[in-house]
């Protein structure tokens, strides 16, 4: 569910890399307070680990196809969410550097829709919840697979909202959400299956490294006022990465659309403050070129002429560069 | 694993690129950084009909390409996954958008057939820029650029050690993946009952793996801080050469071609 | 006098809970010392208690029974920083070691912790490369580099803080005969004390000019190199076998 460039607005990509960069503001300064200088090479070592074995196919048994491994949810239960959470992004910075698998631009969308609903949604909020009280190895299965499913739920969803708010696509939102959430709805079955194949055979061999176990009885403990913390950050980015991008979108009409389907209209009214507070953030993200330029929305504008105008322009741009290339070799030899 | 080979050939091959000595790798990884952003924001922002002007602004694609000798063996094959993705996305632009903009010769063109058009060449501009940055920027340049916007240090760290391990990690699921392979033939992939073993094991040698970095680490003195320096401070054309292609760009985008 | 490098006296060492009865000592009262300039190897089958004895001597593992000092510095944790200038670690697994993208960034990493300005730091760093003849490849990335040049690169980390004691964890393991000459070369052109620890007897034979040979964790012979690696017997009777050149019947 990589996003590319092309796929996101000014507008989008904005609000994405605003909330996402928050998330991690929050994930660093909380990450300081633990053992930094241990945790520095194992989350370093542990994101080279998940890129590699991301591309280890497991064969799913009964099918011919294979899956593979769940990054954000593994990254989560072994390195905590924060530390997760920031491998997790490094992991998709050079995915989008080194192999353009997702964009530059569309990295906050990317970081919002994996790591951050995979590390702290799926690695954390159920992580801790089904394993919190207890460790054994069917709460971690069910752990994995429950938050495996719920990352990838959320991260669909967003990729669906954030594709229709750039208005690149003509395809209706219900089609297009039929269309992601039970394939993501499989997709997440089988990560979690794995996942949690992993992660018991981990807590065979050495559960100290899993993350929040304790050796009481295979109990586990932590830090659990955190818990609250992450709870409160995780609403609260949700509104700000699922509602507030509706607001900051270039499409209002895309926007009146599914915004019947998704809230219906009576709350979008009665919530007039939200409405305040998203035009205002709108104002602050919204300094993109969106808004700034007049964007020739409407199909009128285009014309033939224009069209091959702009290919002139290229193919002569071209020959130009080659001249002085040209020149530019002539005069050093 | 092929995927595993290609990927790791792909990296030697982005490794020897961006250590060829030209003048676009020459330039500041800072500068660089910040053009290909604006680039993008620049394409994403136009309408999604407004191909003609789109396209105009692949003057700055071509100049840096052909001046900067640039190949486009590698680029071709990483358009591959994007244009897959941007197909599908527009694919259904024709059939929902059929109010026809122009007639070419008895042929109705309709928006949806501009709209797709323009996201393809959104994809193909998108694609080519980030490639032009990392074809002459090195990763590490890359994270010099990432401090001075100041980006945190512990996560600028985190980039650089998962960027020096996934060749090892990438080697090891090779060699472990044709093991596998080797002793079990005509499977595709791994086999459930090995599921969590097979990444297990080599989880715990990751963590192993950790532990001695973290000696390394500790045996050089190493205080929690790391030390990350740009080889050389921006100069003049370093200066020049961002806000030369700010400007162009930016007139390209406004006067609207 | 000489002065001694390295001075340990009554080491021992068990892993895990000092009071479970059946824990048997890793390293049990082991005494040695190294003078400034000499080349020691540490021999012994696997398990004897090589890589345990450089770990405590590095204080990667913490010391409980006995007493090490390095360069007239006792081992103890206030002291570890100024310790770990005087020692060069050179691990097994030169991928571990070497964790920064570039070879001169990783060679440059420990000038650069001990708060040396960045000329003196580049001064450092290309003097170490120089010395293990890696100057030209200084801005290659280390994923590029053969098994060989990685083990000399990490060699190179080690000398840019200037250690005066280098511990080597088996460094002939997996390099090809060329590299193995190439490494035994260099290791004899650079001055200063150097403790090796290798089952690979001949690569001792051709580097130290003493050798201690431990087992079951204790010291079963501490003398001359050609003494101890030519005596069949007392080899074999730690489950060692005489160096591949001897062996041969041509000790030469």
């Amino acid at each position: 569910m990589h996003m590319a460039d092309a796929l996101v607005s000014p507008a989008v990509a904005g609000t994405m890399y605003a909330v996402s960069t928050a998330a991690a503001a929050y994930a660093v300064k909380e990450i300081k307070l633990e053992d930094l200088d241990r945790k520095v090479p194992a989350m370093g070592v542990m994101g080279a680990f998940v890129f590699a074995t991301q591309m280890i196919n497991f064969t799913i048994p009964g099918t011919g196809s294979s899956g593979h491994l769940c990054g954000g949810m593994l990254l989560g239960a072994i390195l905590g969410p924060c530390g997760g959470f920031l491998t997790m992004i490094a992991i998709l910075a050079i995915q989008c550097l080194l192999f353009a698998d997702g964009g530059l631009l569309a990295l906050g969308c990317n970081v919002w829709n994996m790591a951050f609903y995979g590390c702290f949604v799926g690695g954390f909020l159920i992580w801790r919840t089904v394993t919190g009280k207890k460790m054994t190895k069917g709460r971690i299965t069910a752990a994995s697979i429950i938050g495996c499913i719920a990352g990838l739920q959320l991260g669909a969803f967003s990729v669906t909202l954030q594709t229709l708010l750039s208005g690149i696509t003509e395809l209706p939102f219900a089609v297009f959400l039929g269309m992601m959430q039970p394939i993501h709805l499989a997709i997440g079955l089988v990560e979690g299956l794995i996942t949690a194949a992993v992660l018991v055979f981990i807590y065979e061999a050495r559960p100290e490294i899993l993350y929040g176990y304790t050796k009481e009885a295979g109990k586990s403990a932590g830090r659990m006022s955190r818990k609250g913390a992450v709870t409160a950050l995780a609403v609260m980015a949700l509104i700000i990465g699922g509602v507030v991008s509706l607001f900051a979108s270039g499409n209002p009409d895309g926007l009146e659309w599914s915004m019947e389907k998704v809230a219906g209209t009576a709350e979008l009214a009665a919530s007039g403050n939200v409405y305040r507070i998203a035009e205002k953030l709108q104002g602050i993200t919204a300094i993109l070129p969106d808004y700034a330029f007049k964007a020739s929305d409407s199909a009128a504008g285009t014309s033939f002429s224009g069209i091959v105008g702009g290919v002139i322009v290229l193919v002569a741009c071209f020959f130009i560069c080659m001249l002085v290339k040209k020149a530019r070799q002539a005069k050093e030899q | 694993m092929s995927r595993i080979s290609d990927a790791i050939s792909e990296l030697h091959k982005l490794d020897m690129e961006a250590g060829k000595r030209g003048w676009l790798q020459g330039i500041h990884p800072l500068p660089k950084l910040l053009v290909t952003l604006f680039f993008l924001v620049l394409v994403v922002s136009y309408g999604k009909y407004d191909l003609s002007g789109l396209l105009v602004l692949g003057i700055y694609l071509i100049i840096t390409f052909v001046l900067g000798d640039i190949s486009v063996k590698l680029l071709l094959k990483r358009m591959r996954i994007v244009l897959g993705l941007v197909c599908l996305m527009g694919i259904a632009n024709p059939f929902f958008d059929r109010e026809a903009v122009l007639i070419l010769g008895g042929f109705a063109v309709t928006g949806g057939m501009v709209s797709a058009a323009t996201l393809a060449v959104k994809g193909v501009f998108a694609v080519s820029a980030s490639y032009l940055l990392i074809v002459t920027t090195s990763v590490e340049d890359i994270c010099y650029a990432l401090r001075a916007l100041h980006v945190p240090k512990i996560f600028v760290t985190v980039l650089l050690l998962v960027y020096r391990y996934i060749i090892v990690f990438l080697k090891e699921v090779e060699r472990m993946t044709d093991a596998y392979a080797l002793r079990a033939p005509g499977q595709k992939g791994l086999n459930q009952k090995v599921w969590g073993t097979f990444a297990g094991q080599l989880l715990l040698r990751s963590m192993d793996r950790a532990q001695t970095v973290y000696d390394s680490m500790m045996m050089r003195g190493y205080n929690g801080e790391f030390y990350l320096r740009c080889k050389r401070s921006a100069e003049r054309g370093d200066y020049l050469y961002a806000a030369g292609w700010s400007t162009a760009l930016l007139l390209i985008r406004i006067i609207h071609f | 006098m000489v002065m001694n490098i390295l001075e340990i006296e009554n080491l021992s060492f068990s892993y895990g809970n000092p009071r479970d009865m059946y824990k048997k000592n890793v390293l049990d009262d082991i005494n040695i010392r190294i003078s400034g300039s000499e080349s020691v190897g540490l021999i012994g089958e696997n398990g004897a208690g090589k890589s345990t004895f450089l770990k405590l001597l590095t204080g990667l593992l913490e010391l409980k029974d006995g007493e090490i000092r390095v360069a007239g510095l006792g081992l103890k944790k206030e002291n570890l920083k100024d310790i770990r200038a005087e020692i060069g670690y050179v691990f097994q697994d030169s991928d571990s070691q070497l964790f920064m993208s570039t070879v001169y960034d990783d060679v440059a990493f420990a000038p650069r912790n001990y708060g040396k300005s960045e000329e003196e730091v580049r001064a450092a760093a290309l003097l170490a490369l120089k010395k293990v003849h890696m100057e030209d490849k200084k801005d290659r990335q280390i994923y590029r580099l053969s098994g060989g040049e990685k083990k000399l690169a990490a060699i190179a980390t080690v000398l840019a803080v200037g250690a005066k004691l280098m511990l080597l964890d088996e460094p002939s393991v997996a390099l090809d005969p060329k590299n193995r000459r190439n490494l035994i070369r260099i290791l004899n052109e650079l001055p200063g004390a150097k403790l090796i620890a290798s089952h690979d007897l001949d690569f001792v034979y051709d580097t130290c000019e003493r050798v201690i040979l431990l087992s079951g964790g204790r010291i079963a012979a501490d003398g001359g190199t050609k003494e101890i690696l030519t005596d069949r017997e007392l080899l074999e009777k730690h489950g060692l076998e005489l160096p591949l050149s001897f062996s041969r019947g041509c000790p030469c």
